[in-house]
């Protein structure tokens, strides 16, 4: 990756009145396909609650979970939701620390999407048990030594901080919000007042919010780390083939990148066309984050490869069975498909700097995160039909696992919930930070408040 | 502020929808089975064996290997499943015809039991019967029973001895009574006894000893014995003897903390989690001090303008 410190942008010099208006603009515009997008979602979330009420009602029965596979799409979707949410740490705190400014218009699109995924990410684990209302039994009387614990807590504490990485940025931000969304409704005006807490822009205020902003992308480090890290581990400190291997901590942290950085390509594409944010989410931008993921894919893949090699190469009894079934059998088609579309046809295509414009990007994104989503599936569901000891007597639908109606309203509404945290927060706050933006286009003063 | 009205009678709407879906879908479980209707010629068939002993016996043990993990062990539908109170009013008002015929066809959950012969099914349907019988319909009489180790040269022999105990207190062997003998497990009693065992004209059941049950770190075992007859009050009785094999505490299961309960967390487990832990929500707290005095000092900047 070869980045140009300080990259303005192609489409000449703006103020700083331009820039703010520019971007402050679509928090104005309601428009008619918004309401509807915003309907649509609350109404497949509503379909998901009740079918939640009714998994609640009736117990876990309602799902395709048997004796044989005892995880199935729930907890394939939190691994996909915390790894997405990986994404924050990568854009705001790596890249950052790398000083690598092409990406500072892109940190808040990222740091939404990891606060839609990491929410998400905990709802899924609720989802999936029979007695949510015993979920404090796991801080209260959990085992120290058991993953489970530690996700918990990790699982918790990555929420919160990407909640403070997306906030604190955001203060100046909202402060111009206060001052100018004069006509914003009432609700609306008063987040602003709360939210940006006696913003001035004084040069103390800076200071201090700089080392905060400093201070948090250093810490988001570790605890992104830890949260994949214990995720695999959930799977990896069992005796299972297909699970217990020692590098699933790095393989999924790879493979987070991956898929948060599809969601990243995405939803660019998504607010530049919408938000009419050409000017700010460039050609430049979309080239630079497309060789990112092209980073992560090849990363990934060199996991992928040590993940399926080595056990294939020994061809253990249980691995040979599993891989057999994966590489094969029964599960090959969509193996093979998430491998090659998801995976090894994106980096190919994506050398090429045609393919790394905003449209056929995003189209190329839409298939790893898909892959992303399937590979996790594979990852999660399969293992489950090689235990170590044969299940016996048991009727034949255990032996497959075919997701139910229910597992897949709840999923979709998953979805729609972390989309719906995403748009609710771009209809409050600007996608691209103005006065990062400013600063990067070399307006170096210090914006007092304007009253 | 319309729009806000309209929004809000929308919430009201998804939210009375969701109130009422939960209210239907709760009441429709809270409902019992629905009616089961039988043809008046199955209802109309006699039953033809007598609810004696032997038919209760029979029944009973037929009912614990087929019916018992539904419908629970005293009949009341508490089993693994959701299943119909077998001693209910309505399920005990119906005759022994239907309930055979029932037996015959299934329903759902509930198989059909067709494959066994009849007079297996009558003595099933005798001894549901007898499930809702109240205690002082029958007279029930007392039992002791002890245990006996012999041990020969290569052979271990248990002795059950049944005593039935008169009102005097005087004691007389009992015969033909069933006795279940076991040795106590993690999760149970592990069956050492056929499943017919009743006792012999002098009150005796005499059982060669397995040589291949693991005991504790001494070989030690817990020999349990009870009486399993419906005539008689339950008695039992529980022996301690050093018959097992000797299973010698390893450190794999003894100290490898990783697998124990929290009384075992390894220290440095236990430190490095709690320090790890602690130490990110101190710099989180320390990053809300900082956001704290950016607000104050917005406050006095906003006096001093």
């Amino acid at each position: 990756m070869s980045a140009t410190p300080n990259s303005t942008s192609e489409s000449g010099n703006k103020t700083y009145e331009q820039i703010r208006e520019d971007l402050i603009r679509p928090l104005h515009n309601n428009s008619f396909w918004n309401q509807v997008w915003i309907r649509f979602l609350i109404i497949v979330i509503v379909l998901g609650a009740v079918a939640y009420g009714h998994q609640l009602i009736k117990g876990l029965g309602l799902t395709a979970m048997r004796d044989y596979s005892a995880w199935g799409m729930y907890i394939s979707n939190f691994v996909f939701w915390v790894a997405v949410s990986l994404i924050g740490s990568l854009i705001s705190a790596i890249l950052k620390l790398l000083t690598q400014n092409w990406a500072n218009p892109i940190s808040r699109i990222s740091e939404m999407i990891a606060l839609g995924a990491i929410t998400m990410a905990g709802a899924s684990i609720v989802i999936d048990m029979g007695r949510p209302d015993r979920v404090l039994n796991i801080p209260l009387h959990g085992r120290i030594q058991s993953p489970i614990v530690w996700d918990f807590f990790v699982v918790n504490t990555y929420l919160v901080i990407s909640a403070i990485l997306l906030y604190l940025p955001l203060i100046p931000d909202i402060a111009i919000l206060r001052d100018r969304m004069t006509k914003a409704p009432k609700w609306q005006r008063k987040i602003y007042e709360v939210l940006s807490i006696g913003w001035q822009g004084t040069q103390e205020q800076w200071r201090l919010l700089k080392k905060s902003i400093r201070i948090m992308i250093i810490l988001i480090l570790p605890v992104a780390f830890s949260i994949h890290t214990v995720t695999s581990w959930l799977f990896a400190v069992t005796l299972r083939t297909g699970w217990h291997s020692t590098i699933f901590g790095p393989y999924f942290v790879a493979g987070a990148f991956v898929a948060g950085s599809a969601a990243v390509v995405i939803a660019m594409y998504v607010f530049r066309k919408r938000l009419k944010l050409q000017d700010y989410l460039t050609d430049h931008h979309f080239n630079m984050m497309n060789k990112l993921v092209v980073l992560t894919l090849l990363i990934y893949l060199y996991f992928n490869i040590n993940e399926y090699l080595v056990p294939g190469y020994s061809w253990k009894r249980l691995d040979g069975d599993h891989l057999q079934e994966l590489l094969m059998g029964h599960e090959a088609p969509l193996f093979w498909m998430t491998q090659i579309l998801g995976m090894v046809l994106p980096i190919i295509l994506l050398l090429f700097k045609p393919m790394r414009k905003p449209l056929p990007s995003m189209v190329i994104a839409l298939f790893v995160l898909i892959g992303a989503w399937i590979k996790r599936f594979l990852i999660v569901i399969p293992t489950q039909f090689h235990p170590q000891f044969p299940i016996q007597n048991v009727p034949e639908h255990f032996t497959h696992y075919i997701p139910t109606y229910t597992e897949i309203a709840v999923s979709l509404a998953t979805l729609a919930g972390a989309l719906l945290i995403i748009t609710m927060l771009v209809r409050v706050f600007p996608v691209v930070p103005i006065w990062e933006e400013a600063h990067d286009r070399g307006i170096h003063k210090i914006f007092k408040a304007e009253k | 502020m319309v729009k806000m009205n309209h929004m809000k009678s929308g919430i009201f709407k998804i939210g009375s929808l969701l109130a009422a879906f939960l209210f239907v879908s709760f009441f429709g479980f809270a409902q019992d089975f629905a009616p089961w209707p039988v043809p008046d010629e199955a209802s109309v068939v006699k039953n033809p064996v007598e609810a004696n002993k032997t038919s209760l016996e029979a029944g009973k043990s037929l009912y614990t290997l087929q019916c018992k993990a539904c419908h629970g062990e005293t009949g009341r539908g508490d089993g693994l499943i959701k299943a119909a109170s077998l001693v209910s009013e309505n399920f005990q008002s119906q005759t022994d015809g239907a309930i055979l015929w029932k037996l015959h066809q299934g329903r759902g959950q509930m198989p059909s039991f067709k494959a066994l012969p009849d007079d297996q099914l009558w003595n099933v349907i005798n001894y549901v019967r007898s499930l809702s019988k109240k205690p002082e319909d029958i007279i029930m009489k007392n039992a002791v029973v002890s245990l006996f180790f012999n041990e020969k040269a290569e052979q271990k022999e248990l002795t059950a001895k049944v005593e039935q105990v008169n009102d005097n207190g005087e004691k007389l062997p009992a015969q033909g009574i069933k006795v279940n003998v076991g040795v106590q497990k993690y999760f149970g009693i592990l069956p050492i006894s056929s499943t017919s065992n009743y006792t012999s004209e002098n009150g005796e059941i005499n059982i060669v000893f397995p040589n291949n049950i693991i005991g504790d770190e001494n070989g030690e075992l817990t020999i349990i014995a009870s009486v399993d007859d419906m005539e008689f009050n339950p008695a039992r009785v529980s022996e301690n003897i050093s018959w097992g094999q000797i299973n010698p505490k390893d450190y794999w299961s003894e100290r490898r903390a990783l697998w124990k309960n929290n009384d075992y967390i390894p220290l440095w487990l236990l430190i490095s989690f709690t320090v790890g832990a602690i130490s990110v929500w101190l710099v989180i707290m320390y990053v809300a001090l900082l956001v704290r005095k950016i607000k104050i000092e917005g406050d006095k900047s906003g006096l001093s303008d």
